[in-house]
């Protein structure tokens, strides 16, 4: 008798594939020359420091070499990209001030419904720049700064904004550090003050529209001493035949006792290479927690890393990666024990099938000075066929004996036991196989509001059918 | 006489060049004689060909020794009895040695290499092993050169169905070690087993790559280190497990259980787990820390001292690893050469 294995349905994309005219968006030709960027801070109106950045930035991107240890990029052809491609809109405050069709994908997404429901300030990225961005009154009374980041980096904060701009993210750390310098548009900057906390979630969602563009917008986040902060960020993109390039930049500075969550549900295009950076330091005290779910991309080099430099400061990691078809997903993180007693807690899992492959990458760093650290991680991988792919890469590099690390990972497919287990219980088979899988990514949807939990249920959602054995 | 750079231990795949852990680079004398062939062994010469077998220091190491004229030795055995072979080495040596073991055959081998602390040099010494249907080669090796020696150790081995591949370490000494394994169960139901006791200090470093590869169905393998570091030490651990497409129900596992004990160390590990095959169970576990104070307050209440009972949970390590070898004579050698160290101290 023929065998018919479980089956468990792709993304289901609907939503994410529609695609919008833009005929009366605004690009800079394709490539990435010296006039690009010139033409490209021009538009922007930098200043003149942030000139010389991106020209700093280009000459070392240039100079240095691709990764040679994830995933192969030589499907992406910078000189086919274009850098910066501008909607025909201006922001707006209200989304009946934001064009037709581009509020309609919004809301296709669910982001106005969102905002209403869950969220306390909302920004919407189109292509290269933002379309929407609002914040509640009662959160902006509390002194929060929720705005994009090319107002920050004129306005009240341009000087903090200078201080911190790429300093977390060096443009000197990799090649697409340097890029992100070079040609970096759109993105947020929030600053949540002393001991404010911020009860309702903010989000960013990053949307791509145009046909062989990169979109490199700059994520900058300040939570001041004792402020809590749920930041969530969301990002999607239609189907093309060509290679787009998302290369954002996330940095997050947790302030003494401070608290910051920061989620991500990504659901870029198969044709999408997702090189992004992101990272945390946090000083004593402080929190800083991560959730990720990475569901799109044809290729993803996604490592959020966190620097514990503060005494008593904490990390928690946890994160889902769903490898298919054509999809090679390389994610991971990384944690830097600096200050004594800091912990870290990270949890990843992997899910693979009809041929994808999915890499998780880890590294904990535990410093001569970084007493009493503690750090336990825990990789799981799911694999759901025999052609598909899913390596465990962990690097433990430790320099105190005042540590206790520990390091676990398993790899496996659907325990027979178990299903077993649960068709004595009176399940079928097809049920059984079902519910384990769903389990399988329960926690980092336990980690999410409930919104953003059904978004990634959607995003995840698990058909069982057929006959097995 | 000269000598050349190459680079070995390398991890397929890499990872990220800033740790450091992607591969090693060793300098290796060009010319070196053997170091073996004075050991009253039984050999023959091994068609090269025949033991093109790949190791866990890697394809540059295995080129380097061709290039240099190292010749394969096939080192005789008989059946259940142990072969032992002791080196003091003297200067720089380069050997290969291969083992067979026929169906249904046990091979039961010892390797022990030392040298004065006054020698200069560097030694390479790779193992071959290739165990037929059924069969079982048990290789124990104590890897202790004096200050000045550096040692290569490498390792490559086949597996055919059933066949097993026991592998006991003990690295007790010397300033610079790299030491490489790798195992291919290539049969059905073939197995291994690495069982690795280390104790570095002073400044000593041991640098390693150790790898499994699953060809076959249910295959099976497990790589036990168990160690101490301390005053300077540095240790890398490569182990990877690759489940090859095809080894249906295969099952692979890695633990480590590290102990610092200062922090000048620098303790590293990287457990690679590989898959292309859905019904397989790989895991990995690893517990670095120092000393847990419950164990070190029961021995002090116990009247041993803090430094005395240290030295009883790095003598156990060693200890942990070497009651793993399976043939009584090589277990006590090892676990007298252990008791014999830290009698000396």
């Amino acid at each position: 008798m023929s065998e018919e294995k479980t089956y468990v349905e792709d993304v289901n994309r609907t939503i994410y594939d529609v695609i919008d005219d833009d005929r009366d968006s605004f690009k800079l030709e394709q490539g990435l020359t010296e006039d690009i960027i010139l033409q490209l801070s021009e538009e922007k109106k930098d200043p003149e420091w942030m000139r010389d950045f991106r020209l700093k930035c280009l000459k070392m991107y240039n100079e240095m070499t691709f990764p040679q240890w994830g995933p192969g990029i030589e499907g992406l052809d910078m000189n086919r990209i274009y850098t910066y491609v501008r909607p025909n809109t201006k922001m707006a405050s209200t989304w009946d001030d934001v064009p037709e069709d581009i509020k309609n994908t919004f809301e296709r997404l669910g982001i106005p419904q969102a905002e209403r429901t869950s969220l306390a300030g909302v920004g919407a990225q189109y292509d290269s720049e933002l379309v929407y961005h609002n914040m509640q009154k009662e959160v902006e009374e509390q002194g929060v700064i929720y705005t994009d980041f090319e107002s920050a980096l004129k306005g009240e904060y341009a000087d903090l904004v200078r201080e911190k701009f790429m300093t977390l993210l060096t443009p000197n750390d990799h090649k697409y550090n340097a890029l992100h310098g070079a040609v970096w548009s759109g993105g947020s900057f929030v600053y949540v003050p002393k001991g404010v906390k911020v009860s309702v979630p903010l989000q960013s969602y990053f949307r791509f529209n145009a046909k062989g563009a990169g979109q490199f917008e700059h994520t900058l986040i300040i939570v001041e001493e004792g402020a809590d902060l749920h930041f969530i960020e969301g990002c999607s993109a239609p189907k093309y035949n060509v290679a787009n390039l998302h290369t954002g930049a996330v940095e997050l500075f947790v302030g003494k006792n401070a608290r910051l969550r920061y989620s991500t549900i990504e659901s870029w295009s198969k044709n999408m290479y997702n090189l992004n950076s992101k990272r945390s330091i946090v000083e004593e005290g402080g929190r800083m927690e991560w959730v990720s779910g990475s569901f799109g991309s044809h290729i993803s080099y996604l490592y959020p890393s966190t620097i514990l430099k503060g005494d008593n400061s904490t990390m928690e990691y946890t994160g889902i990666a769903f490898g298919s078809t054509g999809q090679d997903l390389d994610t991971g993180m990384k944690v830097i024990h600096i200050g004594k007693n800091t912990s870290s807690v990270v949890n990843t899992k992997s899910i693979s099938k009809n041929g994808g492959c999915n890499t998780t990458r880890t590294s904990v760093q535990v410093m001569p000075q970084a007493k009493g650290a503690k750090s336990v991680v825990s990789c799981e991988s799911l694999m759901l066929d025999s052609e598909s792919r899913s390596d465990t890469i962990p690097v433990m590099d430790i320099r105190t004996d005042d540590a206790d690390v520990g390091h676990e990972a398993t790899i496996g497919s659907i325990s027979d036991e178990a299903v077993f287990y649960m068709m004595s219980r009176g399940m079928s088979e097809e049920d059984a196989r079902a519910l384990i899988v769903s389990g399988f990514a329960d926690n980092v949807s336990r980690e999410l509001p409930m919104e953003y939990a059904a978004e990634m249920n959607n995003l995840i959602r698990l058909e069982m059918k057929g006959t097995i054995g | 006489m000269t000598a050349e750079k190459i680079k070995i231990n390398s991890l397929v795949p890499p990872t990220w060049n800033r740790l450091k852990v992607n591969d090693t680079t060793v300098e290796l004398p060009t010319g070196a004689g053997a170091g073996m062939t004075d050991q009253g062994l039984a050999t023959s010469e091994a068609n090269a060909a025949d033991w093109n077998i790949e190791t866990g220091c890697g394809a540059e190491l295995s080129a380097f020794l061709a290039k240099n004229g190292t010749k394969p030795v096939l080192v005789a055995n008989d059946g259940d009895k142990l072969v032992s072979i002791k080196k003091t080495y003297t200067g720089n040596a380069s050997d290969i040695l291969c083992f067979e073991a026929k169906e249904g055959q046990t091979v039961n081998i010892l390797t022990d290499v030392t040298s004065g602390d006054s020698t200069e040099g560097t030694a390479v010494l790779q193992v071959l092993l290739k165990a037929e249907k059924g069969a079982k080669i048990n290789l124990a090796q104590v890897v202790r050169p004096g200050k000045g020696m550096k040692v290569v150790n490498d390792i490559g081995s086949v597996a055919a169905e059933g066949a097993q591949i026991n592998i006991v370490q003990v690295f007790t000494d010397g300033s610079d070690i790299s030491a490489g394994s790798r195992a291919a169960l290539e049969g059905v139901d073939s197995a291994t087993e690495n069982h690795i006791g280390l104790v570095r200090t002073n400044g000593q470093t041991l640098d390693m790559n150790y790898v499994v590869k699953h060809l076959a169905k249910t295959t099976k393998a497990d790589i036990n280190v168990t160690g101490a570091l301390s005053k300077n030490a540095k240790k890398t651990f490569r182990g990877t497990i690759d489940f090859v497409k095809g080894c249906t129900g295969s099952d692979g596992k890695e633990n480590e259980s590290m102990l610092l004990l200062d922090d000048t160390i620098v303790n590293k590990t990287v457990p690679l787990i590989l898959c292309t095959e859905e019904t397989v169970a790989g895991s990995h576990g690893a517990t670095i820390g120092k000393p847990a104070e419950d164990i070190l307050f029961y021995m002090m209440s116990r009247g041993i001292s803090r430094e005395r009972a240290i030295e009883i949970l790095e003598r156990a390590a060693l200890e942990a690893a070497a009651n793993k070898i399976e043939n009584t004579e090589a277990k006590e050698y090892v676990l007298g050469v252990i008791a014999g160290k830290y009698a000396d101290e």
